[in-house]
């Protein structure tokens, strides 16, 4: 077992990398090309897009740049020594006299950077070659716009990833916004896909508003948006515990509500079940196994900033807790497969944010590497499925797909994926996941340990709604029917279409991964101190954490019932009167157990008794709301609706009308009116008769002349009126009389 | 003499249109136009004072000597960058219009390049009667542009464009002479309009009451050209009735030289007024950016839709303006010249679109990605610039606005400022809705299943998608907006000297004010025989 | 005396023309009656000429009126704009009778013509403005001044076969009556108060008065009756009310001239009659400052708000005509050098861009009769670009859009107001001008952007001359800008008092 506590006071020990090292890196400048890479495949995509290619060729171009970027990312990971800064070119600099802020295209690579974008890269060109089968029938049409869309995210994401500093984390992590809108509403005649993209943007939107205004405040706290130079800040001796006032407070929230919104968390996850309107590749890709890990990458890489206030992790743990929960329920009553597998990937990113929110960056950051395995397993497995019957997802409607002709591996596939999801014991799933539940007891924090049963019940549930779907669809007596999207097929006589090599390939692979993704575990470390393995090390070996001794320090003196302490004895929790990590083992197990039993249950064995269940608690008046909101998604949606989009629509149209008849009715038309009515006012003046005009003349003349010679009389007087006025007033104020 | 020779070559160009044919005209209107933007392009190569303040290019006219008044023009950074933006558009213009006007051709063209004369008077003026003069005289070819080849509601549009606009720079007119005219007491006699020179006294030798009445003579003709609210009525109709190269000069240019003004004169001018008034002029900006953004969402009207987009955006613009830091006045540089090129094409594309279809309703038409992928894609691409996508050019000066609104606290270190993160806080709801209604627009226009207005008969001769002119238009719009999104630092870097300058007695006006609040409002009048 | 006559020799040339012209119309010859124009013009071309060498530096040593260089500058643009008047005014006389006798329709009767005497009329209004530069007392100025009157009573009147015209004379007549009555009184109450009717007498009278508290009762009575009286001559308030009926009336040519002659001649004599109590630092005496105040801010207001709703264009043009002098008041009021200068500037810069609008009126005519409403001139652009452009310009101009002449005219009585302190009088005044822009862009508009209406189909260039005034002082509005420093310098010129 890990054991975080030590690892926190041995990294207090260690002496900190100066930047100066950190900073000599001019043998590495070909790590540039793993952001090129994906760059040039957009270009080529495009140009492919401009002279209507109707070839597979854009498939091609991105699978080998994409590929490029893999073995150039392996390479970099094999000549990785020490955190070194990338230099590509000046971004965005502003100097002035003793001040500046600078943000470069540069490349900071850490262990960290390297293990996600070992993944990342890795993962983006299975995908491409997955999708070069998937998407034929649009060979010509969209074909490469949608490899365009892929580069664009991959390029993006590799910025996110790669970037040296938070402005370039910025430009990736709208971009991959971006890159989701751009793939999710490919099929841009469906209105469905135009809301779903749209909404993916708009909500990603208010979590990039909030990343942004955490930039300002770090840059306006620190002098700095680079990693490397916060870290120093935080290092320095002129460091304490007040440092930079209230705003270094709200840092982490803003922070938070950047990775909520991109990840998936309450109450910002609304848009990645819509999300699934996107080809299924990308699902795979951005919405499990990539993009949405960027809340977590975002995290683990200010970690350091998040124990600059006292809630801020506990927070974290809380919202990742819950969403973990009720993501689950949700996932449990749904009937698309794969928007179960999006309810699941929200509730697996819950227990990422749950890991950080206990201290456990590197359970979270093994989580997020596991997930991405067998979470893109399972999502492409759902694509072959949605590909092969037209469209269908229903997982009524499919079922004893493993004895069908062609479809075993896509089942067995599958069922590696479903155990790593379900947390069975030896698989990827299991480790990652018990290292996070693990640390919910450990690290003493505001409900942590409610949060831990919390999170055990939830993996229940998880192993529940997981085998549900695969004892639905893969096992049992074969039946099928069609989808909608026959392509002038018969509905009748329609066949599946079982996937061919290139489906099948990725799938073997990816999910061989799955499976390996659980060695890493048992992979000794190079440095020592370290426990955990090899994806410890790499967590542990980025400066972000191991920087900021004092920043720990700080945060952790600071206040005595925190999150863990650094001496065990204090602050190691328990479970159940035993060690957490070791009870896990057994515990996670059962309920893994459990969950699947019951699935076995009602999804293979009986599978009208689920159906009775659903019944009979609709049927009671008492238990109805259940599955009501729990198939109704409890109903985010149409509270966001209500307090959120409705208002301001009406808002919106309330200013509207306001512009048109307040401001430019009422304030600008009236004024401008006022030169008329006075016109008319007038006019009867020019009467036409002569004599009318020469006693208006003459008695105006004469009214002037008169009023202007006895002027100092007249002001003299109205000043004596005035004064007498106040006299008045005074006196009788004086008597305390009446106004 | 170079500038005056870029002044002089469109009122050249627009004589020579006069006497020739109208077939003809256009074809002169984009050599005169072109040669300009070639002229100017070598201007800025050769120009020296990048990066520093001072002011190049300079030539001395003398005029109404006993005034004080002259021809001085000449440009600092600030100015020549917007001098490109200018020249830029305008050949731009005259290229799109190739199609789109059919009558009164030659008067077309002919305004068209007038116009880029008073546009460029404005950047490069040294004297302010000369500014004024080239100011008012944008209205003028405007007033025509949209009178004649507007829409429906032409007339009305174009006459309180130019009543507004003519009536709110009176007020500031009236606050130059008054700053001239204090001047030329101090000067025993002597009268100098020179905007140097009455910067520098304004700025050190005007009391602080007299410093508020010239800022708000000065917002009276500046806040209704940017426009900021609740001026801003004005705007959504000219660009509603203006054709398309109207709307883009006027998003492009027109509503830049409310901005300029306030970065040329506000700033050095009433250093002291500005840091009283600079909360309410931010409060007005941030009202602006959402309450505009909100009339956006629930626009039918596309242009309408992007003519109210100018009106959120630019309160970011002006929110940079005063928050009086560095990082936000480049950032608000750059937002005038990232707003002229994004805002700009997507009228463009407006255009492009009314040509083939004839409406600019969003309910009547959709799904265009269908028949015209070219023009779709443009269209995602300028919006995507406009949201400010990162990467692309609104995004950095948006960035840079809010950031330094951000940091405009009165405990910063180094450039403390009045206003802070609340304001940026606020502000940056407007980020999210301006994603909002772009994409809904965008949603609603370019994807979704095809819809076409019922077109009576063969309305339009142009091919369905895009011509090669029209994408010619459109792509250096579109590689500046890249250009600069990866490179602003070479903008930013090129106009530091200015606003440096420009922003040098602040910091110690606003500790001032930190120590003894002024009071922002000067209710008691003037003594009008004083 | 004799040097007093050596000034005015231009006069005495406009004089000579008067009669000339006056002869010329009666004679038999239709070439000469039709030539008559030309004398007029020949005569005022002679008489500027004559200027230069008029106003020699050893002559003007000797002169011993108020302001002895006023009259080089007055006399010069009083002449070249009268020029333009009687182009405006060329073919317009007796346009129907000429062409009944061309066709043999009808025969030559001296009774039945007006040309000659029109143009007599015309250079002898003339001659009396130049007339008031001279004047060295009140008794010269009050003849003067009823010199520039009289004839042009008789103009308004001269269109015959007009009710309205007649109707307007009358009116203009009786009031201009009851106006000079003012004055005069104004003028005797002067006298009263000082003792002289000499301008260089009574200056050390009020200068003694001021030094000892303010002048008497008596004085300030005086200048205010005299003041309001002038007024009638510039149509400001609440003198005004008879200029929209008047130049509603008369016909174009002579509305111009009404609109440049007259106000001329008021202006100069206000000017003199402040000068004579004179500007210290806080400018006139009190009263007077205030009643000139009242009466500008009454004329820049009234005058705009009333143009707004009128559908004739002359009485649209008479309203402008009204608020122009409202704004030249703010230069009397911010006194000398700035606002004096300013005044004389924009005397001239109104007078040639106020006769191109009236012009271009007076150019068009429908079936031989003149065009007043505004649906008139609506499409105009389509028949007569010209024309059209021509009135665009000058309404562009009189309304103040940088760069036309007008906006420097303006900008020079602004910054004169701003100078001599009159901050909220500068402010109404900015105020007024953009309440003008509403109709002046509606004359605009119509002129350049409107289409044709049934009404204006009909309507076109008749007349030659008065489209070559029109587009003459369109190019005067454009390009004058360009001769405007040696205007005001001449300007400046004419304002500079005489070493005492």
């Amino acid at each position: 077992m890990i054991e975080m506590i030590s690892i926190f006071s041995s990294l207090l020990a260690m002496p900190a990398v100066p930047p100066a090292e950190v900073l000599s890196a001019s043998d590495l400048s070909w790590a540039g090309f793993i952001v090129w890479m994906p760059l040039l495949s957009l270009v080529l995509c495009g140009l492919c897009a401009a002279f209507k290619v109707q070839s597979k060729a854009p498939a091609i171009i991105t699978i080998v740049c994409l590929g490029t970027s893999f073995l150039l990312t392996l390479l970099l990971w094999n000549s990785y020594t020490q955190p070194e800064t990338i230099h590509l070119f000046d971004w965005l600099q502003v100097h002035w006299d003793d001040g500046s802020f600078v943000a470069n295209f540069a490349l900071y690579v850490d262990s960290l950077t390297l293990l996600w974008m070992l993944f990342v890269t890795g993962l983006g060109t299975m995908i491409a070659v997955y999708a070069s089968e998937y998407m034929e029938h649009d060979v010509g049409k969209g074909y490469a716009r949608f490899f365009a869309g892929i580069s664009v995210f991959l390029f993006a994401m590799t910025c996110l990833v790669m970037g040296d500093n938070l402005l370039m984390l910025y430009l990736g992590w709208e971009g991959v916004g971006f890159a989701s809108y751009w793939l999710i509403g490919y099929f841009y005649q469906k209105p469905s896909a135009v809301a779903a993209a749209k909404k993916a943007f708009i909500v990603n939107r208010i979590g990039d508003v909030g990343l942004a205004l955490a930039i300002y405040f770090i840059w306006s706290t620190f002098g700095t948006v680079q990693y490397d130079e916060i870290t120093t800040v935080l290092r320095s001796e002129s460091y304490d515990a007040s440092f930079g006032g209230w705003t270094v407070h709200a840092i982490p929230y803003l922070l938070m509500l950047a990775a909520f919104g991109k990840s998936a968390q309450l109450p910002l996850y609304v848009w990645l079940p819509d999300a699934m309107e996107g080809p299924t590749p990308v699902s795979a890709l951005i919405h499990a196994a990539t993009m949405v890990t960027a809340g977590v990458y975002l995290i683990i890489r200010t970690y350091p900033l998040f124990m600059l206030d006292e809630y801020a992790l506990p927070t974290v743990a809380w919202v990742g807790g819950l969403t973990a929960f009720l993501a689950a329920t949700i996932g449990m009553a749904q009937y698309d497969i794969k928007r179960i597998m999006a309810y699941s990937t929200i509730s697996q990113l819950g227990y990422m944010f749950l890991g950080l929110g206990v201290i456990t960056s590197y359970g979270a950051a093994y989580h997020v590497f596991t997930h991405a395995f067998f979470k893109a397993v399972l999502f492409l497995t759902c694509g072959a499925i949605m590909h092969g019957f037209a469209g269908q997802l229903d997982l009524r409607r499919i079922s004893g797909l493993r004895k069908m002709k062609g479809w075993k591996i896509v089942s067995y596939t599958m069922l590696i994926g479903c155990l790593c999801l379900a947390g069975f014991p030896f698989t990827s799933g299991y480790f990652s996941k018990d290292a996070i539940l693990a640390e919910a007891f450990v690290t003493q924090g505001p409900g942590f340990k409610f949060l831990g049963w919390l999170a055990i019940f939830t993996a229940g549930l998880t192993a529940y709604y997981t085998f549900r779907v695969w004892f639905r669809v893969c096992a049992g007596p074969v039946h099928f029917e069609p989808g909608d999207e026959l392509h002038g097929d018969d509905p009748k006589s329609f066949r599946p279409h079982a996937p061919r090599f290139a489906i099948n390939f990725v799938l073997i692979t990816i999910s061989l991964g799955a499976l390996l993704a659980a060695l890493p575990y048992f992979v000794p470390n190079e440095t020592e101190t370290i426990q955990g393995g090899w994806v410890a090390e790499m967590v542990y070996d980025s400066p972000a954490y191991a920087g900021v001794p004092q920043v720990a320090h700080a945060a952790i003196d600071s206040h005595d019932v925190g999150h863990g302490t650094i001496e065990q004895t204090v602050g190691h929790g328990d479970i159940l009167g035993m060690d957490p990590h070791k009870a896990m083992y057994y515990i996670s197990a059962i309920v893994g157990f459990i969950g699947i039993a019951i699935a076995l249950f009602f999804h293979l064995l009986n599978r009208g008794a689920a159906d009775k269940l659903r019944s009979k608690l609709l049927s009671s008046r008492l238990t109805r709301w259940l599955p009501t909101a729990m198939e109704n998604k409890w109903y985010v949606d149409e509270v966001y609706i209500a307090l959120i989009r409705s208002p301001l629509w009406i808002l919106g149209k309330f200013f509207s009308l306001f512009d048109k008849y307040i401001i430019d009715g009422a304030f600008v038309n009236g004024i401008a009116a006022l030169p008329r009515a006075g016109a008319r006012w007038f006019s009867p003046l020019h009467n036409g008769a002569v004599q009318s005009y020469a006693i208006s003349m003459i008695g105006g003349a004469v009214l002037i002349a008169l009023l202007m010679l006895y002027m100092p009389e007249i002001v003299s007087y109205l000043q004596s009126l005035s004064s007498q006025q106040t006299e008045v007033e005074q006196a009788m104020l004086l008597m305390g009389g009446m106004p | 003499m170079t500038l005056w020779l870029l002044l002089l070559i469109p009122l050249v160009g627009a004589a020579c249109i006069f006497v020739t044919k109208a077939s003809i005209a256009k074809w002169i209107a984009l050599g005169v136009s072109s040669f300009v933007l070639v002229v100017s392009i070598l201007m800025a190569v050769q120009f020296d004072q990048w990066g520093t303040s001072q002011t190049g290019l300079v030539s001395h006219v003398a005029w109404l000597s006993q005034l004080g008044v002259t021809l001085d023009v000449g440009v600092d950074s600030v100015a020549l960058l917007l001098v490109l933006l200018t020249t830029l558009l305008t050949p731009l213009c005259v290229w799109g219009s190739f199609t789109a006007i059919t009558s009164r051709r030659k008067e077309y063209y002919a305004w068209l390049l007038i116009l880029e004369t008073a546009m460029l008077g404005v950047f490069s003026a040294q004297d302010l009667i000369l500014f004024y003069v080239s100011f008012e005289l944008t209205l003028v070819p405007m007033f025509f542009l949209i009178a004649i080849y507007g829409g429906k509601n032409r007339a009305h549009a174009s006459v309180k464009f130019f009543i507004y606009t003519f009536t709110g720079s009176l007020f500031t007119l009236a606050g130059f002479v008054y700053v001239a005219w204090q001047y030329q007491v101090s000067q025993y006699g002597v009268w100098s309009f020179a905007i140097h020179d009455l910067a520098q006294f304004a700025s050190t030798s005007l009391s602080y009451s007299e410093q508020c009445w010239i800022l708000l003579a000065m917002l009276a003709g500046f806040a209704v050209k940017i426009p900021v609210f609740p001026v801003h009525t004005w705007l959504p109709l000219a660009h509603t009735e203006a054709p398309t190269a109207g709307s883009v000069i006027l998003a492009g240019v027109l509503l830049k030289l409310g901005t300029f003004g306030v970065y040329r004169f506000v700033l050095p001018m009433v250093p002291e007024a500005l840091v009283a008034y600079a909360p309410a002029i931010a409060v007005l900006a941030i009202i602006g950016i959402l309450y505009a953004a909100l009339i956006c969402w629930v626009q039918d009207d596309i242009k309408k839709l992007v003519a109210y987009s100018s009106i959120s955006h630019l309160g970011f613009c002006v929110l940079g303006l005063v928050a009086l830091n560095p990082i936000a006045l480049e950032g608000a540089v750059l937002y005038m010249i990232n707003h002229g090129l994004s805002t700009g094409a997507l009228f463009f594309l407006i255009g492009m679109m009314y040509e083939r279809y004839h409406t600019r309703d969003m309910n009547s038409i959709g799904g265009l990605a269908k028949k015209m992928p070219v023009w779709s894609f443009f269209m995602v691409f300028f919006v995507l610039a406009s949201v400010g996508l990162p990467g692309l050019n609104g995004f950095i000066s948006e960035f840079m606005c809010l950031m330094g609104t951000f940091i405009a606290t009165a405990d910063a270190s180094q450039w403390p400022g009045v206003l802070g993160p609340e304001y940026a806080a606020i502000a940056a709801i407007g980020m999210v809705l301006a994603a909002m209604y772009l994409l809904i627009m965008v949603g609603k226009v370019v994807f979704g299943k095809l819809k076409e207005p019922n077109q009576d008969g063969a309305l339009s001769s142009l091919p369905t998608d895009l011509s090669p002119r029209e994408i010619g238009i459109l792509v250096p719009l579109a590689a500046l907006c890249i250009w600069i999104g990866v490179q602003p630092t070479v903008l930013t870097d090129a106009m530091r000297g200015s606003v440096e300058e420009v922003l040098a007695p602040y910091p110690r006006l606003v500790q001032q004010e930190q120590e003894a609040p002024s009071t922002p409002i000067v209710l008691e009048k003037e003594d009008q025989h004083g | 005396m004799a040097d007093r006559l050596w000034f005015l020799i231009p006069e005495l040339i406009l004089l000579v023309g008067a009669i000339t012209c006056a002869i010329g119309g009666l004679v038999n010859t239709a070439a000469i009656r039709r030539g008559v124009g030309f004398i007029a013009c020949a005569f005022l071309a002679v008489a500027c000429i004559s200027i230069p060498f008029v106003y020699t530096t050893e002559h003007l040593a000797t002169a011993d009126t108020l302001l002895p260089n006023i009259g080089k500058y007055v006399k010069f643009f009083a002449a070249l704009i009268g020029i333009l008047l009687v182009m405006t005014s060329g073919g317009l006389m007796d346009r129907k009778y000429e062409h009944a006798i061309a066709k043999g329709k009808a025969t030559f009767s001296a009774l039945r013509t007006s040309g000659g005497e029109y143009h007599a009329l015309l250079l002898l209004s003339i001659a009396g403005v130049m007339l008031i530069c001279e004047a060295r007392d009140l008794i010269w100025l009050f003849l003067a001044l009823e010199l520039v009157s009289l004839p042009t009573y008789v103009m308004v009147a001269i269109s015959r076969w007009s009710k309205v015209a007649q109707e307007a004379a009358m009116k203009y007549f009786f009031l201009g009556a009851v106006s000079a009555a003012l004055m005069l009184y104004g003028f005797a109450l002067l006298y009263g108060a000082t003792g002289t009717f000499v301008f260089t007498e009574m200056v050390d009278v009020f200068a003694a008065q001021r030094a000892e508290g303010g002048i008497s009762v008596f004085g300030q009575i005086g200048l205010l009756l005299a003041i309001f009286g002038l007024c009638y001559k510039i149509a400001a308030a609440p003198m005004h009310l008879y200029a929209p009926d008047v130049y509603q009336g008369a016909s174009a040519a002579v509305t111009a001239f009404l609109a440049f002659i007259p106000k001329t001649a008021g202006m100069l004599a206000i000017i003199m009659l402040c000068t004579l109590v004179g500007w210290d630092e806080n400018g006139l005496p009190p009263a007077i400052e205030m009643a000139l105040w009242v009466v500008a801010v009454l004329t820049m207001l009234l005058g705009n708000i009333g143009a707004l709703l009128q559908t004739s264009a002359q009485r649209m043009l008479g309203y402008s005509s009204i608020a122009h002098s409202g704004y030249m008041l703010i230069g009397v009021i911010a006194g000398p050098p700035l606002g004096i200068v300013a005044v004389l500037v924009y005397l001239v810069i109104y007078g040639a861009t106020n006769t191109s609008a009236f012009a271009t009126l007076a150019c068009l005519s429908r079936d031989g009769d003149r065009v007043d409403s505004l649906e008139d001139i609506s499409g105009l652009h389509k028949r007569s670009p010209l024309a059209a452009t021509s009135l665009a310009v000058s309404c562009g101009s009189l309304l103040g859009i940088p760069p036309l002449f007008g906006f420097w005219g303006k900008l020079l009585l602004f910054a004169a107001g701003i100078a001599a302190g009159q901050l909220l009088l500068v402010l109404i005044a900015v105020v007024a001008s953009a309440i003008s822009a509403w109709y002046y862009l509606r004359l605009i508009g119509l002129s350049l952007l409107s289409s044709t209406t049934p009404r204006s189909e009909g309507v076109s260039v008749t007349l030659r001359w008065p489209l070559i005034a029109a587009v003459l002082s369109a190019i005067i509005a454009i390009g004058g800008p360009l001769v405007l420093t040696s205007l005001m310098a001449d300007a400046e010129q004419a304002v500079v008092m005489p070493e005492e």
